[in-house]
């Protein structure tokens, strides 16, 4: 059997750390309440760090503590009561990107420390230097090559993590400050307003508008590396990272689930290891972004970037969770994340079973009383069904499409 | 005393401006990003007219480093410290390890644009041997004078020129014209146009860049950073006309407190999109 790689997953919060790690990930990455890229997620407070390391330690996983923002002189005077007040939650390493987290790690502390994609470590000697350094991983700069990854590998004895999934970054980590001189929100320290999304003019020299179909864009198509994860674990990849702090429970749980299927069959028994194109369909209906490997086979041209026409559409598919299941009854109950309603094709996923298709036919509210439509957000409905349901599970929409192409 | 560092609008034009300067700064082609370069065979001659006039040399290495360009950056490295390039920019750490593997003699400057933002990230590089710092753009005069005070290193800040705002390894504009079948053009210097703004855009063999909308002039500023003892600031000809570069040079050269009213309203006249950038506005991070 091939070694396995860490299959670590975002988590914006306690309910999507649960998920990710019900759904397969060996561990989540999650950001504090301060010194994180992602100021305005909902984020954790320390007692919720512990409840999550406690969560994941009790199924042998583990949670890393994002502390990855560029310090200006105030934050970095407030950083060591913070790592150590981190380190108190029982957090397995923290994620840092400015070198100075990592001198006041060592030397206040016994965080293990991961280096950051926002360093865009690219090349052997910057690993070197971090490694000697003290770092226990890095996380390498989302424009590696195959090659490239394979040469790190091969000559720094330093574990090494690469994105597989989610964003891009359409400039270097740490180089675009659009952010801040568009919107004055500091890009580098969490607050990234997405300036790459935003639809520009594009002048020649002389000033004069260059016309085309569409307005000019940095916006880059997601990265998804699922077609090439045989090579990147036959390469020695030690962690694959999923991107998305910010996303769903649906997204974290259809991401994490994909990709942990095709690690182990991989892993498994990589003789008879077929790629499966149905899974590329799931991802990317559940993202509703296209997706291409980026930079890995080291070409990154127009097919990598998005010229609109795109629509951000929010998902639909996601309909609800399993919140328990009665077994008296036999019903699930369901806590609602999208409408839906009677005679819907739905499919009912979950990581300890195979996908359930089912249509519904009945259901109830809380006080039993009869529903067609299910169409306030959170509303609890019981559906009746023989087969016993996981919390956590999740149900998805049939679209018409699908059904007509199965 | 604060020295005046120096960037010719095109590598034509050093000897036009170099009387103003007290160091000049050059990248080299294919291995820097923001700056004007030159190609690296001519590095050992525009060495020598820089030392002909007593001038200091900053050489930028500033660009992301791959594993393919690390053999050339070596060689780089080496002809710069046997040249006594007085000063090495650079944002990868991959120079200051080659730097270190190879004992080599050079003042490195480490200049990873917007992350060199506060004293203590600045103190840690210096005690690896790292001489100086070139300041993020977007950060306060406040936090500008704070750094300078805390990290015990050599500083500089820009006072003049626009500010890179970002770089990529992507040719976006060059993706975007081949995606709708547009004729290449020529020229690689374009500009975005948003709300009335407009962005200089730039692709080069190693990427793309994208500039503020708008020339930062700290002229007034300028004397507050003689007074504190500021290292080096920094006066950007990059995409500015030369003679109005020129005249920018000649009013750093003899601002003071008397003359300054008269050179702001100068230099004014010279442009219509001067500003201040970040030096009295911080940014935010987190939208209640």
């Amino acid at each position: 059997m091939k070694k396995k790689p860490e299959l670590l997953a975002p988590a914006g919060d306690l309910e999507r750390l649960k998920v990710a790690l019900i759904y397969g990930a060996d561990a989540v990455y999650i950001g504090g309440p301060s010194f994180g890229l992602r100021a305005n997620a909902i984020n954790f407070t320390f007692q919720e760090m512990k409840e999550g390391v406690q969560f994941a330690h009790s199924l042998g996983r583990k949670v890393y503590a994002t502390v990855n923002i560029v310090l200006h002189n105030k934050e970095a005077e407030e950083l060591v009561p913070y790592l150590r007040e981190i380190e108190e939650t029982g957090v397995d390493a923290i994620i840092v990107s400015d070198p100075y987290v990592i001198e006041m790690a060592k030397e206040y502390t016994q965080l293990e420390i991961h280096l950051s994609t926002q360093q865009s470590t690219l090349n052997y000697d910057a690993a070197s230097f971090f490694q000697r350094e003290g770092v226990s991983r890095i996380v390498l700069g989302r424009e590696c090559t195959k090659e490239e990854i394979t040469e790190i590998i091969k000559r720094v004895p330093i574990e090494i993590e690469v994105f597989i999934h989610g964003a891009m970054c359409a400039g270097y980590s740490g180089r675009c400050v659009l952010s801040n001189f568009l919107t004055n929100r500091d890009s580098n320290r969490g607050g990234c307003s997405q300036i790459c999304r935003w639809d520009f003019d594009l002048l020649s020299e002389k000033q004069e508008k260059i016309e085309a179909e569409k307005d000019f864009t940095l916006c880059s198509k997601d990265l998804s590396l699922l077609k090439h994860i045989p090579e990147l674990i036959d390469m020695g990849i030690d962690a694959f990272k999923i991107e998305g702090r910010m996303r769903s429970v649906y997204y974290i749980a259809t991401i994490v689930s994909v990709y942990r299927k095709v690690i182990d069959e991989y892993c498994h028994n990589p003789e008879s290891y077929e790629y499966n194109a149905e899974l590329e369909k799931v991802l990317r209906n559940c993202a509703n972004r296209d997706s291409v490997p980026q930079f890995f086979h080291g070409s990154y041209g127009e097919e990598c970037s998005y010229y609109n026409g795109r629509e951000e559409v929010s998902n639909q598919d996601f309909l609800g969770i399993v919140k328990e299941y009665d077994e008296l009854r036999q019903e699930a109950v369901i806590e609602q994340r999208n409408y839906f309603k009677k005679g819907d094709e739905v499919e009912i996923f979950g990581p300890h079973h195979p996908t359930i298709s089912y249509q519904i036919d009945q259901m109830v509210d809380e006080n039993r009383n009869p529903i067609e439509v299910v169409r306030h957000p959170l509303q609890i409905v019981r559906i009746p069904i023989t087969q016993k349901l996981d919390p956590y599970d999740m149900i998805r929409i049939v679209k018409k499409q699908e059904l007509t192409n199965d | 005393m604060t020295k005046r560092l120096v960037m010719p609008p095109r590598k034509e034009d050093l000897l036009e401006v170099i009387d103003c300067a007290d160091a000049i700064l050059f990248g080299i082609r294919g291995f820097s990003v923001n700056f004007t370069e030159i190609p690296k065979e001519e590095l050992e001659k525009v060495c020598m007219t820089v030392k002909k006039q007593r001038k200091e040399l900053f050489i930028s290495l500033n660009k992301n480093m791959h594993n393919g360009d690390l053999p050339v950056l070596e060689e780089l490295l080496k002809q710069c410290a046997a040249l006594g390039v007085d000063g090495v920019f650079y944002y990868d750490v991959a120079v200051l390890e080659i730097c270190h593997r190879l004992s080599l003699d050079l003042s490195l400057i480490w200049s990873a644009e917007h992350l060199t933002t506060n004293g203590y990230t600045v103190s840690y590089w210096h005690k690896f041997g790292v001489d100086g710092v070139f300041l993020s753009n977007e950060i306060t005069k406040r936090e500008i004078l704070d750094i300078h005070r805390i990290s015990g290193a050599m500083c500089i800040t820009q006072v003049f020129g626009y500010l890179p705002m970002y770089v990529s390894k992507r040719h976006a504009v060059q993706n975007y014209l081949s995606h709708f079948d547009l004729e290449e053009e020529e020229s690689k210097h374009f500009y975005l146009a948003k709300e009335g703004n407009i962005y200089p855009i730039i692709e080069r063999e190693v990427g793309t860049e994208i500039y503020s909308s708008f020339i930062m002039n700290a002229l007034e500023e300028y004397l507050e950073y003689q007074k504190c003892n500021m290292d080096y600031v920094f006066l950007s000809g990059f995409l500015i006309p030369l003679d109005k570069f020129r005249q920018v040079l000649a009013y750093f050269e003899i601002v003071n407190d008397e003359n300054l009213k008269m050179l702001e309203e100068r230099l004014a006249a010279l442009f219509t999109n001067t500003g201040k950038g970040f030096l009295y506005r911080e940014t935010v991070y987190q939208v209640k």
